[in-house]
C-alpha cells in the first residue's frame, strides 16, 4: 500500500496537519491508505505542534481497534496515520539547536577573520545572538543554515530507508515566517539531490507536492519580539522570486498550491514555545485540502511542468467575514460537508445524550455496549479526540476570516446546526416523524442494518453504528 | 364448548354472569347462540391488544418510550380501557339499557360486573404480553421492551 509522507514545517505545518487529522477522523476521503506525517519544527515546546501531535497520537489509538475490511462501512478514522516506520515520534528532531545561540551553532569563535566578516555581512547581531530554542523567529536566513542537517537526522534516514516506489511526498510550509520559508526549499533540495539516501532512486522520481501558505495573519507589534509582521509581505515577495527560479522554475516539485487570505487575523506576538498557540484558521483547512487534492491527482497529471493551483471561495463577496459550506466550491463542499456534519452529530450525541440512553437503546444493548465499554480507555480516547475536534471547529469559527459551517452549540432543533442548510422533516416511517432531535438520532442508530458483521469488536460496532446512522441521517435531513 | 367461551371459563366473576354472557334463555332452559356475547367481547379484547401492540411497537415505536415502565404504561392503558368497557357492558345489561337485558332468573350484581371487568382486563394484558413476546423483534426502537429480545441482529 502506497504511503503519503507529509512534511509539516513550522507552526503552519503543524496546524495544517491538525486540520488534516480532523478531516481524516471525520472520514473525508484520502486516496492514500496511509498518511505519514513528519513535523519539522526546531521549537520543541511549540503549543501548536503539541496539540497536533496529541491529536494524531489519539487518532492512532482510536483507529488501532478498528477494522476497515469490505464488510464494514465505517469511514471515520479510515485513513491510517502513523509515524515513519521505526520511529516512535512524528517529529524530526534537529540536533544542537537547544540552549545555543545561532552564533554558537555556527561556531563563529572558531572561524578565521574573513569568514567572520562574511558572517557579519549575512547575519545581523540580533540574528547571531538569537536563541534557537523557540525556532528561527521569522528569520529564514537562520533556518536556511540550521535546516541543512535534514539528511543526517534519524527521522530522515528512517524515511529514506522505508520509502517505496509509488509513495508520494507532500510539504507544508508558510512563506512569510522563518522555519517554513527556509525549510521548504532545503527539504526539496535534499529530497531530489541527496544521493546518499538508501532509496534515493525512488525518492528522486517520486511525485512531490507542496503547499505554500502566503500571509494570512499578523502579529501584534512588540519591539521585544523577534517576529515582526510588517516584514511578512517583503519576505513573501523575496521567497516567491526564489521559488520561481529554484522550485517551479526547475520543476523540482510536481504540484504547488498557493493559499493565502487578504483578510488578516491578528494574533498575540510570541516568539514561540508553549505560548505560541494560534487558533485554527480556514487557510490551514484549505492547505490540508490541498494535500487531499494532491493525493487524488493521478500520476499522469503530475508529469512534466510543475502544476500550480490556487484555492478560492465561491462567493461574490470578497469581504465575507463568515464562510459557511455553501460559500465553498462544489468540489470542496462535496468532499467535506457530509463527513464533518456526520462527525459533529456523533460528537453531539456522545456529549449530550449517550450517558442517559445507552442503557435503554437497542443499538447499545444489541451491540453489547455496556458500562464497561463506556468507561474503557478506548472510549476515553475517542471522547478526548472528539473534544479536540470541537475545539478545532470553535477556533475556526472564532478566527478572522471565520469559517462557521455549524452552529455547533445548538441544542434544539438539533438539525438546524448546519448553517445555510435546511433540515427536512422526515415524514416516513411514522415513528421517525414523531421522534425529534437526539431521539431521532437514536431511531436511526437503532436501525436493523443489513450486512452487519456480528462478530466485530465492540469498538468496531460502536463506530459502525454511528457511521451508518449519521450517514443515513444526513442524507434524509439535508440531502448531503 | 365453543372457542370464545373457553377464555371466560374461570369462575371468578360469577356463574350467573357467565350464563348470561353465553346467552342463557330461562324459557328454553338452554343457551341461545344469537345471545352469546363472548365472541364480541373476545374480539374487542383481542383486537384492542393487537392494536395496542401495533401502536406501541410499530407506529409510535419511539426511542424515548421504549423502557420497561413505558411498556407497562401501554399495558395499563389497554387493561384499564378494557376494564371500563367490559364493566360498562355488563352494567348496561343489568340496568336493561342494552340489547341483552339480564334474565330475571339470574342473580347478577354490580360486583359481578366489576370482577368481569378485571377478568377481561387481565385477559387483554395476557394477549398484549403474548404479542410482545412473539412480535416485537421487528420493532426498531422498542424491541427490548419489556425485556431484552432474544433475537439480535447486531
Amino acid at each position: 500500500m502506497a504511503k503519503l509522507y507529509v512534511f509539516g514545517i513550522g507552526g503552519t505545518g503543524s496546524r495544517t496537519l491538525r486540520a488534516l487529522t480532523m478531516m481524516l477522523a471525520s472520514g473525508v476521503e484520502c486516496k492514500f491508505d496511509t498518511v505519514v506525517p513528519v513535523i519539522i519544527d526546531p521549537d520543541a515546546s511549540a503549543a501548536d505542534m503539541s496539540r497536533t501531535v496529541d491529536a494524531m497520537t489519539r487518532y492512532m489509538k482510536v483507529r488501532k481497534s478498528l477494522d476497515f475490511n469490505s464488510a464494514n462501512e465505517n469511514r471515520f478514522f479510515k485513513t491510517e496515520i502513523c509515524p515513519i516506520q521505526d520511529m516512535s515520534t512524528f517529529k524530526l528532531t534537529l540536533e544542537n539547536t537547544e540552549n545555543v545561540t545561532f552564533r554558537d551553532y555556527m561556531k563563529t569563535n572558531q572561524m578565521d577573520a574573513p569568514s567572520k566578516a562574511l558572517i557579519n555581512m549575512l547575519f545581523s547581531q540580533a540574528n547571531l545572538d538569537s536563541d534557537m530554542v523557540v525556532g528561527f523567529k521569522g528569520n529564514p536566513n537562520i533556518g536556511s543554515v540550521v535546516l541543512n542537517q535534514f539528511s543526517t537526522s534519524d527521522a530522515y534516514k528512517a524515511f529514506s530507508n522505508n520509502f517505496e516506489e509509488g509513495d508520494r511526498i507532500f510539504i507544508i510550509s508558510s512563506i512569510f515566517g522563518g522555519t517554513g520559508a527556509s525549510g521548504f526549499p532545503l527539504l526539496l533540495k535534499t529530497l531530489r539531490n541527496d544521493q546518499t539516501s538508501q532509496h534515493w532512486n525512488y525518492i528522486k522520481n517520486a511525485k512531490i507536492g507542496a503547499v505554500t501558505v502566503l500571509p494570512y495573519f499578523n502579529v501584534e507589534q512588540d519591539d521585544n519580539s523577534g517576529v515582526d509582521s510588517s516584514t511578512f509581505y517583503s519576505k513573501t515577495k523575496s521567497a516567491l522570486a526564489y521559488y520561481d527560479r529554484n522550485i517551479t522554475g526547475n520543476n523540482s516539485v510536481n504540484a504547488l498550491y498557493y493559499i493565502g487570505d487578504s483578510m488578516l487575523a491578528t494574533y498575540k506576538n510570541h516568539d514561540g514555545g508553549s505560548e505560541q498557540r494560534n487558533n485554527a484558521h480556514m487557510v490551514e483547512l484549505y492547505a490540508a485540502l490541498s494535500i487531499l487534492k494532491f493525493a487524488s491527482t493521478p500520476d499522469n497529471e503530475l508529469d512534466g511542468r510543475t502544476q500550480t493551483y490556487e484555492y478560492g471561495i465561491d462567493t461574490n463577496d470578497e469581504d465575507i467575514k463568515q464562510v459557511i459550506f455553501k460559500d465553498l466550491g462544489p468540489e470542496t463542499r462535496q468532499l467535506i460537508q457530509k463527513p464533518l456534519t456526520m462527525f459533529l452529530l456523533m460528537n453531539k450525541y456522545m456529549k449530550s445524550a449517550l450517558s442517559s440512553q445507552y442503557k435503554y437503546q437497542p443499538w447499545a444493548k444489541d451491540c453489547g455496549l455496556d458500562e464497561n465499554f463506556f468507561t474503557s480507555q478506548y472510549y476515553a480516547d475517542l471522547v478526548k479526540f472528539q473534544d479536540a475536534f470541537r475545539v478545532w471547529l470553535q477556533e475556526l469559527d472564532d478566527n478572522k476570516r471565520s469559517f462557521k459551517p455549524f452552529d455547533e452549540n445548538r441544542v434544539i432543533p438539533l438539525f438546524d446546526l448546519v448553517n445555510g442548510a435546511k433540515a427536512h422533516k422526515i415524514l416516513w416511517p411514522l415513528h421517525d416523524l414523531f421522534a425529534k432531535n437526539y431521539a431521532l438520532m437514536d431511531s436511526f442508530l437503532n436501525t436493523n442494518w443489513p450486512k452487519w458483521n456480528k462478530t466485530a469488536s465492540k469498538e468496531q460496532k460502536f463506530m459502525e453504528v454511528f457511521y451508518r446512522a449519521t450517514n443515513k441521517l444526513t442524507l434524509k435531513k439535508y440531502n448531503f | 364448548m365453543e372457542f370464545f367461551s373457553l377464555f371466560y371459563q374461570l369462575n371468578v366473576y360469577g356463574q350467573d354472569l357467565f350464563y348470561h354472557l353465553k346467552g342463557w334463555d330461562n324459557g328454553m332452559q338452554d343457551f341461545v347462540a344469537a345471545n352469546n356475547q363472548f365472541p364480541t367481547i373476545w374480539l374487542v379484547t383481542f383486537l384492542s391488544a393487537v392494536a395496542m401492540f401495533v401502536v406501541f411497537y410499530y407506529i409510535l415505536n419511539h426511542p424515548r418510550f421504549n423502557k420497561f415502565w413505558h411498556w407497562l404504561i401501554a399495558l395499563a392503558v389497554l387493561a384499564i380501557g378494557i376494564f371500563i368497557w367490559s364493566r360498562g357492558l355488563v352494567l348496561a345489561d343489568i340496568t336493561g339499557a342494552s340489547m341483552h337485558p339480564v334474565d330475571p332468573s339470574l342473580n347478577i350484581s354490580a360486583d359481578n360486573a366489576m370482577m368481569f371487568g378485571v377478568y377481561n382486563a387481565v385477559l387483554s394484558a395476557i394477549f398484549f404480553l403474548f404479542f410482545s413476546v412473539i412480535g416485537r423483534f421487528g420493532s426498531k426502537n422498542c424491541k427490548n421492551a419489556p425485556w431484552k429480545s432474544l433475537i439480535n441482529r447486531k
